[in-house]
């Protein structure tokens, strides 16, 4: 198998599953990490070699580019024919974790991405159209997920994990930055949440290990009480 | 090969996409029209209980039920075993287009879709911010498009035809509907469109009937200026 190279930021929630899927599965792998904050992404000429999006996650093997999270997320489970429950060879199971993966773009990706970017980075005030979209789009998601996906399932398709949690889970971990729990007041996410986390330890507080800091030091802001997404009335 | 149900309206691209790729492989299925310009999908009871979005298109493969465009074009391939340019076996193929397919909906889709949404169906200003970014998001998409994915290759996953393709084309060919084309003056996506609608055709025709008819008969408007529109004034 030749040199595995993988351009990320772990503040990056697509960075964090892909990172996540390679660390729980022991692949090793050369980490190029690009600095969003600092906006070395503009400028990298490597990494616009492989993505002309100019975007990480972002995957280089020999001669092989490829980048989108849920495709470099796909294209390991294959290639390195990892235990099945990551991305089932069953028809069924497998389309269930495609459906999560694209649903998730339009829809817990813009909720959750667009409200912290706007918020905390942007900082715009919470009356500002993106942010009011961004909750209403993730308000809506959050009762598919709760209500109905992960009503009588452990993981999003099923008893066992799959890329679709490592995607999702990564995704709702990025509002911890600044003490939010975006999914507070929904059980079954809650659950859902828990059960990721443990099934994904110690791999699951390393990749975090950015995020954890951030927050300790209260770098996108000193509120210890954000509001939440769903306010208990 | 149990029975195939398709929940879905040829007014929208995600649905002409899977309705192409059924009818090009002679795939028997049965298919239930929801009308979304009357609002039919809000109050759908089967469609509810398919899919909780309440979107089309769905389709129901016996008890399996899916939703999400790419996922159908996807699981038709393999559960019906179809020809291997339609989703590849070999990885390195496939994998270009599941890249294509995620980076799709916020880019090309984003942007032709909100503008549609927005100046077409809710006639929304043309100097409406929500259109100005989705024009602004097209623009950078198609860029994108046109000057890598498709710069060496015929089609997005390489010299063949695939799902990606098609869903690609159905999307970037809505405006049809009012008359516009909005890839003109990007080559290779020109280049691009013209050898998808060559490979699926007679079908390509069939599935766009009604958009042929509402570009005919003016029903969503007409007026609505191309992408890259450069007014012309008289000095």
């Amino acid at each position: 198998m030749s040199g595995l190279k993988i351009f990320v930021d772990l503040v990056s929630q697509p960075s964090r599953a892909v990172a996540l899927l390679l660390e729980v599965n022991n692949i090793p792998y050369n980490k190029v990490v690009v600095n969003l904050g600092k906006g070395e992404h503009l400028s990298h000429s490597e990494l616009k070699a492989v993505n002309p999006n100019t975007k990480v996650p972002a995957l280089q093997e020999g001669k092989f580019c490829l980048y989108e999270s849920g495709a470099i997320l796909r294209y390991i489970c294959s290639s390195r024919q990892l235990p099945d429950h990551w991305y089932p060879k069953d028809l069924e199971r497998r389309a269930l974790v495609d459906q999560y993966l694209d649903w998730h773009h339009s829809t817990i990706r813009i909720g959750c991405a667009h409200w912290f970017f706007a918020q905390h980075i942007a900082r715009q005030p919470p009356t500002h159209h993106v942010i009011v979209d961004s909750k209403a789009t993730l308000l809506k998601a959050f009762s598919i997920l709760n209500d109905y996906t992960l009503q009588d399932n452990k993981f999003l398709t099923g008893e066992m994990i799959s890329i679709a949690d490592i995607q999702a889970i990564c995704e709702l971990t990025q509002h911890w930055m600044v003490g939010r729990n975006v999914y507070s007041g929904y059980p079954n996410i809650e659950k859902w949440v828990a059960a990721c986390i443990k099934e994904l330890q110690p791999q699951f507080d390393q990749v975090h290990g950015i995020i954890y800091k951030i927050k300790s030091r209260g770098l996108f802001g000193t509120d210890t009480n954000p509001e939440p997404l769903k306010s208990k009335l | 090969m149990s029975e195939l149900k398709l929940f879905c309206d040829l007014v929208s691209q995600p649905c002409r996409a899977i309705v192409l790729l059924l009818e090009i492989n002679n795939i028997p299925h049965q298919r239930e029209v929801i009308s979304l310009l009357k609002g039919e999908h809000r109050k759908h009871e089967e469609l509810l209980a398919a899919n909780p979005n309440k979107m089309l298109p769905v389709i129901k493969d016996g008890t399996f039920v899916i939703y999400e465009s790419a996922t159908i074009l996807r699981y038709l391939c393999s559960s019906r075993d179809l020809p291997d340019h339609w989703y590849p076996k070999d990885l390195k193929k496939r994998v270009l287009v599941d890249q294509f397919f995620d980076w799709f909906p916020t880019n090309l889709r984003k942007g032709a879709s909100g503008w549609f949404l927005n100046e077409v169906l809710l006639k929304k200003p043309s100097t409406d911010p929500l259109i100005e970014q989705s024009k602004e998001t097209l623009r950078k998409a198609l860029t994108i498009f046109n000057d890598f994915t498709l710069r060496d290759s015929k089609f997005i996953a390489g010299e063949e035809i695939s799902v990606a393709d098609i869903q690609a084309v159905c999307e970037l060919t809505q405006h049809w509907a009012i008359g516009i084309n909005i890839y003109t003056g990007y080559a290779n996506v020109e280049r691009w469109i013209a050898d998808c609608t060559k490979e699926l055709q007679p079908h390509f025709n069939n599935v766009y009937v009604e958009i042929y008819k509402m570009r005919d008969l003016g029903v969503l408007g007409t007026g609505i200026q191309p992408l890259n529109y450069t007014p012309k004034f008289n000095n």
